[in-house]
């Protein structure tokens, strides 16, 4: 339908943490192709499917009324299921005080 | 060892039937648990309904106050439309008790605040009876009375089997997706408020929770299911780009209303195909025959490249797109085509262009589902059901405005029901093993080293669910379908997790709904191949007409040697 994007691949930095393992914090980055238009939701699903089962993220209604998948984008809060992607991005929960698992919080 | 929470009403789901459940639940004095999967206020189907809400217009002037009622309509004329509707195959006294209170419900979420912006006619509806208001809104007003009453809410857990004693339900047991653990909850009554299924089709308009966990549930734990194979689509729904799938603006442009824009449907050959379905009415049809009609051009390879078929607008003159948009369409619209969270200005472009979107429809609502009697209770003491998780109400199809009606009514009925049965209930012992098995289940994923993944899994679910009981039915299909459950079921319990973590782990998540959605789907062909008809929103290709010798209920149980299916006649 739109395709208006050429065949590119981006830099998808996502700031990981569990509980359970008890490591500090870190940075993991997935090179994800971006040959269509993606939302951050699209962009994290897909990397949950292809190369990371266990990476957290929470999304409901995915066109932005249940305001529930909510992160920080290159440091501006957005929601991620109608947040166009365009290029790299830095993917950080919300409230790092209060992470569940990667970009699940309370 | 499991943390053990006691209550005396356990309702599973937060949303719009869920917390009007708690609220009529605590308010008879109950001790009150919620649990969702997801957040509260943050999930589930209630938040994206459109969302209107059924009063007949007699009571829209006099219980409602409202100067644009109608008083020749009544409670019996808009029961006379459920029924044509639903294709005379309603549980016609729960249709009558829900319609009789649609107007009290109703009239106490405004006093409890909700607004309304007025009231619409929808197709099949004879009379206005749409209170208009947004699922925004109904979850907020729900969610301020949820707080003046005493309950408690546990977010984030995932139930996965309900705990019985004889063939009594007296509690569930759940996944904690924050601490990885499992939670027992003993309880006196529980209610399934759960939704739909809709995530077993690739293509969906409602929220990611609707995995019909509630259905699969109810039937391990002995209930029964109506009609499951009448399973509703919204037709014109955007098939891509990608963030936007399942959108049904499309819909809201071309076909919500009588106002609606004339979009024609063509298929590749550029065929105006809705002649040959409905001469008369056209793409101006009801949805069921929209969604059958694009299915089978879909399926005889008359479809667009990405599996969809065309929307067009190109025969109308450019300036009344956007008129139409400032005037008709004001109530969904804000400024700049936006519609929900979206920008669709570039939707605008592409008309504007002359050229035609690709559409096709979405699976937006389950009919069917658990039976209930009068008081929404299900055929296991101690378990009740409300909202899209049961069936019967809506017989074959679903009218608009009739979802909302239902989670508001069946709510209070069976929060208020559930707590009375918890009165009289006596407290019942948890069965340790009956824990321990379903334990052992849920955890034998994590100790799997797979040959695929559950996403995998779920893929091949939805893609078969697409294929073989989407809008159109065939019964050689059916068969074939049914045959190959196996070979999936094979792979479900072949699916291994690549990642081991108890908290949150999504792989982990799937694979329980995989579980479920593989009874759904199994569930879904065998009730499709055995109604040899077509009836409201089942469409058969080798049986498209509707026959009177199945004007019955197909009823749904699991035994011991699996799924069984037999007819019953209409509740009359």
């Amino acid at each position: 339908m739109i395709r208006t994007m050429s065949n590119s691949e981006i830099n998808v930095k996502i700031l990981r943490f569990s509980r359970e393992i008890g490591k500090e914090p870190y940075y993991q980055t997935y090179r994800v192709p971006l040959n269509e238009r993606m939302s951050v939701s699209n962009i994290l699903q897909f990397i949950n499917e292809r190369y990371d089962g266990g990476l957290a993220f929470y999304q409901s209604c995915r066109c932005g009324l249940c305001k529930g998948c909510v992160v920080m984008v290159n440091g501006k809060s957005v929601l991620s299921c109608t947040k166009i992607v365009t290029g790299d991005i830095v993917v950080e929960p919300r409230d790092r005080k209060k992470v569940i698992k990667d970009l699940v919080g309370y | 060892m499991n943390t053990i929470y006691d209550t005396d009403v356990l309702i599973i789901g937060s949303e719009g039937a869920g917390t009007r459940a708690a609220i009529a639940a605590a308010k008879q004095g109950a001790s009150v648990l919620i649990v969702t999967k997801g957040r509260i206020g943050k999930s589930g189907a209630t938040l994206m309904a459109a969302a209107d809400i059924s009063v007949d217009g007699a009571s829209i002037f006099d219980v409602l106050g409202l100067s644009v009622g109608n008083s020749k309509d009544s409670p019996q004329i808009f029961l006379e439309d459920i029924l044509r509707a639903g294709k005379f195959i309603n549980n016609l006294p729960l249709a009558e008790k829900i319609v009789e209170a649609a107007p009290i419900r109703v009239k106490e979420m405004m006093a409890w605040g909700m607004k309304i912006r007025g009231v619409m006619q929808c197709p099949g509806h004879r009379y206005p009876r749409g209170v208009s208001t947004t699922g925004r809104e109904i979850v907020r007003v729900l969610n301020k009375q949820l707080r003046s009453v005493d309950l408690t809410v546990k977010e984030y857990t995932f139930v996965i089997d309900l705990l019985t004693t004889g063939n009594s339900v007296i509690g569930a047991i759940g996944l904690d997706l924050r601490t990885g653990e499992f939670a027992v909850f003993r309880a006196r009554a529980v209610i399934l408020a759960t939704g739909g299924g809709s995530m077993l089709y690739p293509i969906q308009t409602g929220a990611v929770e609707l995995t019909g966990d509630g259905y699969a549930m109810a039937l391990r734990a002995g209930a029964r299911l109506v009609d499951f194979e009448m399973i509703q689509f919204m037709p014109l729904c955007l098939i891509g780009p990608l963030p936007y799938r399942g959108s049904y603006f499309p819909f809201s442009l071309v076909a919500e209303s009588v106002d609606s824009l004339d979009g024609w449907l063509l298929n590749r050959r550029g065929e105006r195909f809705m002649r040959r379905w409905d001469p008369e009415l056209l793409e101006k049809t009801t949805r069921d025959k929209l969604s059958a009609a694009i299915g089978y051009e879909v399926k005889h390879g008359r479809g667009t490249p990405n599996g969809g078929i065309y929307l067009s607008l190109a025969h109308l003159p450019r300036n009344i797109l956007d008129d139409f948009a400032n005037r008709t369409l004001k109530l969904h619209l804000k400024k700049n085509w936006r519609f929900e969270g979206f920008d669709f200005s570039f939707i605008r472009d592409i008309l504007s262009r002359g050229e035609a979107l690709e559409v096709g429809p979405a699976c937006h609502f389950f009919v069917g589902g658990i039976d209930v009697d009068l008081d929404c209770q299900t055929s296991l003491p101690g378990l009740f059901a409300a909202g899209e998780v049961v069936g019967g109400l809506h017989g074959a199809n679903r009218l608009s405005g009739n979802a909302c009606m239902e989670i508001l009514v069946a709510g209070e009925m069976a929060g208020r029901k559930a707590a009375e049965y918890a009165k009289q209930a006596n407290g019942s012992v948890v069965d340790q093993s009956q824990i321990d098995e379903i334990v052992t289940e849920a955890q034998a994923p994590l100790e799997r080293k797979g040959s695929h993944t559950t996403f995998m899994v779920k893929k091949k679910i939805q893609e078969r669910a697409w294929g073989k009981v989407g809008p159109i039915r065939d019964g050689q299909e059916l068969e074939g379908a049914l045959a190959s459950l196996k070979e999936l079921t094979h792979e479900h319990h072949q699916s291994g997790l690549t990642c081991k973590d108890r908290v949150y782990n999504p792989e982990w998540i799937q694979v329980l709904q995989n579980r479920n959605l593989l009874i759904l789907l199994e569930a879904i062909i065998q009730c499709a191949l055995a109604r040899e008809e077509s009836r409201g929103v089942h469409y058969r290709i080798d049986w498209p007409q509707q026959i009177e010798k199945w004007r019955c209920n197909l009823v749904v149980e699991l035994t011991a040697s699996g799924l069984e299916i037999y007819p019953r006649n209409p509740i009359e």
